[in-house]
């Protein structure tokens, strides 16, 4: 025991974690071509990216845009339907190793470690950690973006304190041209950027942040031009109520309390226990591992009382100054856990780094290890289901959708009439009607209203999405 | 303004376990225990104040004296014991304080006189928080000094502990599927009751003490007891003496320049101990697993995906069965409120029972008190209002205030002593009151019945040194 390294071993458990999280993440690639686990893919991103993949162009009807505009990660998509379909799960997967990566790198600068083997494996450990991130784990599983956007802010903050500003612009501007949701916090990042810069030299450096503006400006520009000249709206459909005058509604802001400052001080509250015990605010939990994180951190308090606030504040300024600002940014606009991924790796790597710098090798031992349980508890309905052990959720839909879209004649039309855009159901596609795109959802009152396909099958009930109830969809002769 | 107690265990060893203990302390460790003991084995039987005479239907309407009258009808055999021994001097009866409170109270049982003709065990039963007053009043005058109600209070926190420790590890180990599921839990096990009673002199054992292992001990127990009570059935009651406690020690260690970092340390632990182990019993729990599910936005619409339900997640949209928790307790205050303004200065008296309608949400509406309010359920009837101080301003009219004026008088009597130890469990009782029915019988008013009674004893005390 007297010979043992204390960061042999924990690098040893990072790798074996990364490992592990890659090795429990393949199953997804196998299951591919049956049913995927995830209803949004089948319902409108797989398609999205197979009219993308037939046409040779970005459409430019509403349904889904703040989800999917500005579109590079459907463009990367699509770039690897071309070369293979199942190589779609690829980007999503490759993102959350990139995430982790980066958030490690950004660990490893920001700890400023003397010694080289305490910086490998506190570089595998923060890597093993961000794995086990809730949101950033889930988010690996699904063909969505957010991750994508994540890795590249977190790239641009670690360049940003690499002080490697064509990088960090670089990386800002990927992040600008991935997601609307990474628009506020590249504001955070340029502050960052901007008092990083001060505390270092103690002078504004002009010439970095307003080359920084200007690359990432870059990034968003394609999009912008794009927008105004379709839709007279640079930031469509945001902002529309101010360019066009119309009003969107969109179900878009019902996660969380509210936007006022009694909400804002609540959100400690709100993320750590009514949105795991009451009533689910936002779209994910943070999960068990966090709190065991949290955990962790106020035990080392109590034995260690060397800590002042005043250092932990100072010592990485600008890195808080990020984290208030993209809350800040995050508090006004829409309250999704998966927007919030950056903010939350900083707050580990925070927890990590005071553990880490106090030598509490045990207790950063045990959480890694425990990442184990978060991983496969994620990923256990996509193994099950490649092993043949589980039926996917989503069978009795698929069964019913057989049946319903067989009375379907060849030249109908069907779907919603208060949508624009594409929804799917496996091999098939479903246009809607560009009435009022922006419609929020209403429910039904009566089912006699429309004529639907249902014909003789049973009635489920309502639902905006094909794959819960395909019959559900209204039927139009052209 | 909380005396550091970092001596308690081993004042607590020195002086319970070793030293010759008189007859007395023995004796009332022993009703301690008891009334322990009825607390956790609380059943629908032991439920108090139960209006009998508005539903025939169930067991709970059997016109009997209950078990727990028990204590008073001891305390009462201990009086003449001590009578017989002449161990009390009768003569400090005359104290003036007490000549006041006996006079209140035969104010109040006055009242009774007219209504018990007509239904006397329903009379009996209302009039409960009224008579039960007598309990403290006898406790008062046993020959027990302030040093070993100390010591018994001392005694009552490690039991609070490992009461703790045994129902919120032990019920999860034994049951671990459904351990938050069923009501019945929460009527077997001591976790509510001890937290109530216990916990804020334990959670202002833990921030004080300077032993930081035992201190962890307390802080884990204390976790796990606030998981399992915010993951089932939230308390607000305990979450406002917890905040009391946490901020009056604040404001102690801020006044006298200490260090803020194991204060800090202590309640982050306490509260990511809460969190963490809540999330383990909630997940083993189906009902709370899809109570509580957390909903992607495709998700919540596969679950809004009923005819009559919204499109929207409806995990987002507040359910009736979330608000329905607070909008009945507001209709029994208000209604309460109603019927003091009705009656301002009689009240109703205790022929009639203040929660005479119970608020089923509003598809139901009001429904009679009598057991059937949430069907296809059979409960008892709600037995009070859910704050004690109304209860006693609807029934007693304006002089019901009497009830928290003396009260507050009795943690004033303690603090002014620095008896920290008693003063907790007397706060959490008082606070329990104001939000349930913690005046109407002795299962849930033992403990502040026994503070109060110490309180009266300190009271006692200071007449006679200034006569």
């Amino acid at each position: 025991m007297k010979h043992l390294n204390p960061e042999k071993i924990l690098k040893t458990v990072g790798i074996f974690i990364v490992v592990f999280a890659v090795i429990l993440a393949l199953p997804a690639f196998s299951i591919w071509l049956g049913l995927p686990p995830e209803g949004d893919a089948v319902d409108y991103r797989v398609p999205l990216i197979k009219w993308m993949f037939e046409n040779k162009s970005i459409p430019d009807w509403q349904w889904t845009i703040i989800d999917d505009y500005p579109a590079l990660g459907e463009i990367l998509y699509t770039i690897l339907y071309g070369i293979h379909p199942n190589l779609m799960r690829l980007l999503p997967l490759l993102s959350y190793l990139a995430l982790g990566f980066y958030a490690a790198k950004l660990a490893v600068e920001l700890a400023k470690l003397p010694n080289e083997g305490a910086k490998k494996a506190l570089f595998w450990i923060a890597w093993a950690w961000i794995l086990g991130l809730r949101p950033a784990l889930i988010q690996a599983n699904l063909l969505m973006v957010d991750n994508l956007s994540s890795m590249f802010v977190i790239g641009s903050l670690f360049y940003i304190f690499k002080n490697q500003i064509i990088w960090a612009s670089l990386f800002s501007a990927l992040a600008l041209s991935t997601r609307y949701s990474a628009w506020p916090i590249a504001i955070a990042l340029l502050f960052t950027l901007i008092f990083k810069q001060y505390e270092a030299k103690k002078k504004f450096e002009w010439k970095n942040i307003v080359l920084f503006c200007f690359i990432s400006f870059l990034g968003a520009l394609p999009f912008l031009i794009r927008n105004s000249h379709l839709n007279n709206n640079p930031f469509y459909p945001l902002l529309d109520n101010f360019f066009n005058g119309t009003q969107a509604d969109i179900a878009y802001f019902i996660y969380g309390r509210g936007k006022d400052i009694f909400s804002f001080l609540l959100l400690p509250y709100d993320f750590l226990y009514t949105n795991s015990y009451v009533q689910a605010y936002f779209d994910y939990t943070l999960g068990k591992l966090f709190y065991l994180q949290i955990l962790a951190f106020f035990t080392a308090l109590l034995f260690y009382r060397d800590f002042s606030i005043r250092n932990l504040l100072t010592s990485h300024f600008s890195l808080w100054i990020f984290f208030l600002l993209h809350l800040l940014t995050w508090f006004f606009g829409s309250q999704q856990m998966r927007f919030f991924v950056p903010g939350l790796v900083v707050l580990n790597l925070g927890i990590l780094i005071y553990l880490y710098r106090r030598f509490h090798w045990t207790l950063i031992a045990v959480i890694t290890m425990a990442t184990t349980f978060s991983i496969l508890s994620v990923q256990k309905d996509s193994i099950l289901l490649a092993l043949g052990k589980k039926e996917s959720i989503f069978k009795p839909a698929v069964d019913q959708a057989r049946g319903c879209l067989n009375l379907v004649s060849k030249d109908s039309v069907i779907g919603f009439d208060n949508r624009d855009g594409i929804l799917g159901f496996f091999d098939y596609s479903f246009r809607f009607y560009p009435e009022h795109p922006y419609a929020a959802p209403e429910k039904i009152k009566d089912f006699n209203e429309v004529e639907y396909i249902y014909s003789t099958k049973p009635r489920i009930g309502f639902s905006l999405w094909p794959i819960d109830n395909p019959c559900m969809l209204k039927r139009n002769q052209i | 303004m909380v005396e550091p107690c970092g001596k308690c265990p081993g004042y607590l060893m020195k002086n319970i376990f070793s030293s010759n203990i008189k007859l007395e302390l023995w004796f009332l460790l022993i009703t301690f225990l008891l009334g322990l003991g009825f607390i956790v084995g609380e059943t629908q039987f032991a439920k108090i104040g139960i209006p009998i005479s508005l539903s025939n239907s169930t067991v709970l309407q059997n016109p009997k004296i209950f078990i727990f009258e028990i204590y008073t009808l001891v305390t009462f055999v201990f009086f003449c014991i001590f009578i017989f021994f002449r161990k009390i001097k009768l003569s400090a009866f005359c104290q003036k304080k007490y000549l006041i409170i006996v006079s209140f109270i035969f104010l109040f049982l006055l009242r009774a006189i007219p209504d018990f003709l007509s239904n006397p065990i329903l009379v009996l039963r209302n009039s409960s928080f009224v008579f039960y007053l007598f309990t403290p009043l006898l406790i008062s005058f046993f020959p027990i000094s302030l040093e070993y109600w100390k010591k018994l209070f001392l005694v009552f926190y490690p039991i609070v502990l490992l009461t703790l420790l045994w129902s919120v590890l032990f019920f999860w180990i034994a049951n671990p599927k459904n351990v938050a599921d069923s009501g019945s839990f929460y009527q077997y096990t001591a976790v509510k009751w001890s937290l109530s009673f216990g916990c804020y002199g334990l959670l202002a054992y833990a921030l004080l003490a300077k032993n930081k292992f035992l201190s962890l001990l307390v802080l884990i127990s204390l976790g796990m007891a606030f998981g399992m009570d915010g993951s089932t059935k939230f308390s607000r009651t305990n979450l406002l003496g917890s905040i009391f406690v946490s901020v009056s020690i604040f404001c102690y260690m801020f006044k006298y320049n200490k260090s803020m970092i194991p204060f800090f340390s202590k309640m982050g632990l306490v509260i990511s101990i809460a969190l963490l182990y809540g999330v383990f019993v909630k997940s083993s729990d189906r009902y709370f697993h899809i109570q509580n599910k957390v909903f992607t936005s495709r998700e919540a619409a596969v679950y809004a995906n009923k005819p009559s339900e919204s499109l929207l997640p409806s995990s987002l949209v507040k359910s009736e069965t979330v608000g329905l928790g607070e909008a009945y307790r507001i209709h029994l205050l208000r209604d309460a409120w109603n019927l003091f303004l009705q009656n301002p200065f009689l009240g109703i008296g205790y022929k009639e029972q203040v929660v005479y309608r119970f608020y089923s949400g509003s598809t139901l509406g009001f429904m009679p008190n009598d057991g059937n309010h949430d069907p296809p359920h059979k409960n008892a009837p709600i037995a009070g209002p859910h704050n004690s101080y109304l209860n006693a301003l609807a029934r007693l009219g304006v002089l019901g205030v009497f009830f928290l004026i003396f009260h507050l008088w009795c943690l004033i009597q303690l603090l002014k002593e620095k008896l920290y130890v008693i003063f907790f469990p007397c706060f959490a009782g008082i606070l329990y009151a104001f939000f349930n029915v913690g005046l109407e019988g002795p299962a849930r008013s033992f403990i502040l019945l026994l503070t109060i009674a110490v309180a009266l004893k300190v009271a006692q005390k200071n007449e006679t040194l200034e006569s």
